[in-house]
């Protein structure tokens, strides 16, 4: 009777566990706030990615456009300037600004290679 | 009695189930976004997105895109934002240059005709290698965006700079003759002006002047580009609240702390002026 008893209380627990989490993923999940950069979409991070190698042109502080850089993606610095110079070339960006990517790029990638 | 006690640990246990799903699904670990806007960012993101933008800014020097970029944040006070976190990051030390920025920034906010000038940057490879370079990482990448994309802020305007004019011989350096301020109330933009003559007191063209920020970068400009006002003539518009140094030639003397100075009106109403450099080559 007793162990009946357990057994019935770790199953409504197991229930309302359920219940819980259907609720605050499915039925009502929390709103879209505190997001972090990483989450961003592409055509933001791509906007990101040509000011931080606009900052990089200005003052060549690499270390500090890596650490720019890794705050919008988990993937390396090349990657992600890379993935921004896709899609800044499929929103039309101009020479400049993809110039300005490119050297970050070229430059993130000797610098990976000398390392 | 049995049944009753029955029915509330049961009772029990489904409201501690619920209690723990809701602290995971709500708090622990919550639905994850993805392809977000700058706009649900957290507070700490939000002020390294702020950060980037004016540090873009001061290469730019566009101020409609620093401001439609700065809209994309929604804050309820953008200048405030941007003045809060500028002091936040003098009082913490270091990153002036990052402070500087988004104090100009907060400016650009309050008076958005505001033109700066901007910083000088270090490109080493022509534009033309432009599509090659940065080709192969789009063909590399497997992955294609599929949102819908979202308005582009405006395309930066650049900014014409000087190009590049024959050295005149080198002779002794030039020195400076005089420094006067300039109140005129109609002129728009604050200038350092600088008008270089030769030992006989003709206007030389083509002589290099490099002007410096303190923690910024170093501009190069020369004389001749305006030979409708003089041709040993040549400007350079100063920013609110910069300091500049300036050099007049290869070897010649650093004129420091240069910034814009304050006029009066006739009502006593302050307003921005100019500053006048008279150099000449000695005898």
């Amino acid at each position: 009777m007793r162990k009946n008893r357990l057994v019935g209380f770790i199953i409504a627990i197991v229930v309302g566990i359920s219940a819980g989490l259907i609720y605050g993923w499915v039925i009502n999940p929390a709103g879209v706030r505190n997001t972090s950069l990483k989450s961003l979409r592409n055509d933001y991070k791509a906007d990101y990615v040509l000011m931080v190698a606009e900052c990089y042109a200005s003052d060549g502080d690499l270390a500090g456009a890596v650490e720019r850089l890794e705050a919008i993606s988990t993937s390396d610095a090349v990657s992600v300037v890379q993935q921004g110079l896709l899609t800044a070339q499929q929103m039309g960006y101009s020479n400049l600004e993809l110039m300005y990517m490119a050297e970050l790029e070229k430059a993130l990638t000797m610098s990976k290679a000398g390392d | 009695m049995n049944e009753k006690r029955g029915s509330l640990h049961l009772l029990t246990g489904v409201v501690i189930g619920v209690l723990i799903g809701l602290l995971v699904s709500l708090v622990l670990l919550p639905v994850q976004y993805i392809d977000t806007e700058p706009r649900t960012l957290k507070e700490s993101d939000r002020a390294s997105y702020r950060e980037v933008i004016a540090r873009a800014f001061l290469v730019e020097a566009d101020t409609p895109r620093a401001l439609a970029r700065l809209a994309l944040l929604q804050d309820a006070n953008p200048s405030g934002a941007l003045v809060e976190q500028a002091q936040t990051l003098l009082v913490s030390g270091g990153k002036d240059l990052e402070a500087r920025a988004l104090a100009l920034l907060a400016a650009a906010v309050n008076q958005p005709s505001m033109v700066i000038t901007p910083l000088a940057v270090v490109l080493p490879s022509p534009i033309q290698n432009v599509t090659n370079t940065v080709t192969a990482p789009a063909l590399q990448s497997t992955n294609t965006p599929t949102e819908t994309l979202a308005t582009r802020t405006p395309a930066v305007t650049i900014t014409p700079r000087p190009t590049y004019t024959p050295q005149p011989t080198q002779g002794a350096p030039y020195e400076l003759l005089e420094q006067s301020n300039v109140c005129e109330p109609e002129m728009k933009q604050s200038l350092i002006q600088v008008y270089v003559v030769d030992a006989a007191g003709k206007p030389v063209e083509g002589v290099k002047i490099e002007i410096s920020q303190p923690n910024g970068g170093v501009e190069t400009f020369f004389t001749g580009l305006y030979p409708e006002i003089n041709p040993g003539y040549a400007d350079y518009t100063m920013t609110q609240g910069m300091t500049y140094n300036l050099r007049v030639g290869e070897a010649g003397g650093l004129v420091q702390n240069l910034s814009i100075p304050v006029c009066e009106d006739d009502e006593g109403n302050e307003y921005p002026g100019s500053i006048r450099l008279d150099y000449q080559q000695p005898k």
